[in-house]
């Protein structure tokens, strides 16, 4: 042991870096799984540290119906237990409460949409949410107010959605086939139990499942020294305005841009489902509206 | 013979002069002189061989040194550690991905080597644990840097190289720290593997605590496998094994609802505090019975802080504090007795 320890350890050490390099070129072999540009309204710039030269991007992608007042929308009992969670107990059972709560996340694949039906209906319905709310809904701000900010969001809200989750990414490929426009990816996906207290009876009501995407994987993509040089004027310019555009805080839930997106990104997903950035254009003049 | 049986040999030889010597002051035995000469002659050769082929140490004052050379190299291998790990983030962006994957390659390598060659220089091993553990620390470095470089998502995979790599460091040099990482590593390993078979995403293990259990009896049972060369090693399998089952129960009998069952949390929470007295209790009686110092010690240890935090739970609120503490102290001194009493049990036993 005392002379083959150094040898296998170094044998080990290699080995392991092998197979990860091996499978990186698997991942990146032949045409990519998903092609897509996005730009900084999808992928935000990553949080500056003082002491890490490293640079990434984040992939922002919202949940579609997650917050909607109308219920759970398509991420529904039926599609929690068709990707493996025990939706045994209904949940108006006194003992949902209990039996739910223990439900543990899963791994499974997400399918995201670019610029697509989801980001039409989302963006929509804040029109109406904005400019003709319910009966009834306190309004703090003024009509021209939510007039900017229903402009604002439209030009700066990511238009990368999550519109179905699965445990067959070939399935899922299948039923969303444009890889210019959907993203089958890794994700982890929680389950909910949702019901709102009804303050007259003292009951809770209107109790249902809900599944939410709580994490894509990765979120965090890593910007190679070669693809910087656009970011890192970015960073530098946002460094030095006084009035940087940057992310807004939206409800403590979602981001989105305040101001045009500052650069276009080619990311490509390969066969191990493992993102990378291919090219990193900059964005001289903002896009129309929506587009 | 392994460092650790040379270390317990010198050790026995300096208990028996002082006992020589001291049997000798009363008057109870005296050695005649040739006898004497012949038998402090053999203890010196035997314990300049011993010194020699281990370095151990031969007075107590060396003993004293050792302990504190140890904790030193200890803390001084985590922050070399920590400094290669900041020292690679505050450059890596400087370099172009092929640059950063064979830095982080060379990294380990490098510090294997250095390992190796302060094993051949210095017998003690306090430098050579010290590289090993920077080598260790250089790997697990490796790994994620290239998780992230390509942006892989984070695997448990991970952890068993880092544990095999852990574990042959350990066995080749005889360093009890590497040993402790590579117990970390394959626990880690075990642990989201069994959360994984729960059917949760992997990163979810520590949600919860009974994940550990497995690992942990993985652990107990290891020492049962002979390990004559190694015999020093038992004893730290031993105390991260039962570590991975006090903790947990300790963290469930307080907070019901991270367990896997599904029964009303005060239930649940009541099962891991009858748990928790019943396996340390257990523990215990083994140690004793099995001359085991470090699963006396431990089991006691944790028996004690099951029993502080029923009490804070029962009586902090509605107890004045002096009264409580006044308690606490009189239920040391209880258990202090009661401990006493195993001892002379046991020490008939043994006679």
């Amino acid at each position: 042991m005392r002379r083959l320890g150094p040898l296998i350890a170094c044998a080990l050490l290699l080995l392991t870096n092998a197979v990860v390099l091996v499978g990186v070129a698997y991942n990146r072999r032949g045409e990519p799984e998903a092609r897509l540009v996005l730009t900084e309204r999808e992928l935000r710039l990553g949080y500056e540290e003082k002491e890490n030269t490293g640079l990434w991007l984040r992939l922002d992608a919202s949940d579609a119906d997650r917050w909607a007042a109308t219920g759970p929308g398509w991420f529904d009992q039926r599609k929690l237990e068709e990707i493996g969670f025990d939706c045994a107990v209904p949940p108006a059972d006194p003992t949902a409460e209990l039996f739910y709560e223990k439900a543990l996340p899963r791994r499974l694949y997400a399918v995201l949409e670019f610029d697509g039906e989801a980001w039409k209906s989302w963006i929509s319905r804040r029109e109406q949410e904005l400019l003709n709310p319910a009966p009834g809904t306190s309004v703090s701000q003024t009509l021209e107010q939510r007039q900017k900010q229903l402009e604002s969001e439209r030009t700066g809200h990511s238009r990368l959605f999550v519109v179905d989750v699965g445990l067959d990414r070939v399935a899922l490929r299948g039923r969303y086939a444009d890889r210019s426009r959907y993203i089958v990816t890794g994700a982890v996906a929680r389950l909910q139990l949702g019901r709102s207290w009804d303050e007259s009876t003292k009951t809770w009501k209107g109790a249902r499942l809900e599944g939410t995407v709580s994490e894509i994987l990765p979120s965090e993509i890593h910007v190679p020294l070669d693809r910087r040089s656009v970011l890192d004027e970015v960073r530098q310019a946002q460094f030095k305005n006084e009035n940087p555009i940057g992310w807004i805080d939206y409800g403590g839930y979602a981001t989105y841009l305040q101001g045009p997106p500052r650069y276009r990104v080619t990311l490509s997903y390969g066969r191990r489902l493992e993102p990378w950035i291919e090219d990193v254009q900059a964005l001289a003049t903002p896009p129309a509206p929506g587009g | 013979m392994s460092q650790a049986d040379a270390q317990k040999r010198a050790d026995r030889i300096r208990a028996f002069r002082e006992e020589l010597r001291t049997l000798e002051a009363e008057g109870v035995l005296a050695l005649p002189d040739e006898q004497k000469l012949s038998l402090a002659r053999h203890h010196d050769e035997t314990l300049r061989r011993l010194s020699q082929a281990f370095d151990i140490d031969t007075t107590e004052a060396q003993k004293q040194m050792s302990w504190g050379m140890r904790i030193a190299s200890f803390l001084g291998a985590l922050a070399l550690c920590a400094s290669v790990y900041l020292f690679f983030y505050r450059f890596w962006g400087l370099f172009g991905t092929a640059a950063q994957v064979a830095l982080v390659l060379a990294a380990p390598l490098l510090a294997l080597i250095g390992t190796e060659f302060a094993a051949r220089k210095e017998r003690t091993l306090y430098i050579a644990g010290i590289v090993g553990l920077v080598a260790f620390g250089c790997f697990v470095l490796d790994l994620v840097v290239l998780g992230t470089v390509f942006n892989i998502a984070p695997s448990p995979s991970a952890f068993l190289p880092w544990a095999a790599f852990g574990f042959i460091l350990a066995y080749t040099y005889g360093l009890r720290i590497l040993l402790a990482a590579g117990i970390l590593s394959l626990a880690g390993w075990l642990s989201a593997t069994m959360g994984t078979w729960s059917g949760c995403y992997w990163l979810s293990f520590g949600e919860r605590p009974e994940n550990f259990f497995p690992a942990a009896l993985v652990l107990i049972l290891i020492p049962l496998v002979p390990h004559r060369a190694y015999r020093d090693f038992l004893p730290i399998y031993r105390i991260f094994g039962l570590l991975g089952v006090f903790l947990p129960i300790l963290v469930l009998a307080n907070w019901g609802e991270i367990s896997y069952l599904r029964v009303p949390n005060a239930r649940v929470e009541s099962l891991y505090q009858i748990a928790g007295f019943a396996v340390s209790g257990v523990a215990i009686w083994l140690g004793i019975r099995q001359r085991l110092r470090e699963v006396t010690n431990l089991a006691c240890t944790f028996f004690v802080i099951y029993l502080y935090t029923k009490f804070f739970d029962w009586w902090w609120d509605w107890m004045p504090k002096y009264l409580f503490f006044f308690i606490l102290g009189s239920i040391a001194v209880g258990l202090l007795l009661l401990l006493k009493r195993l001892r002379t049990v046991s020490l008939k036993g043994a006679a």
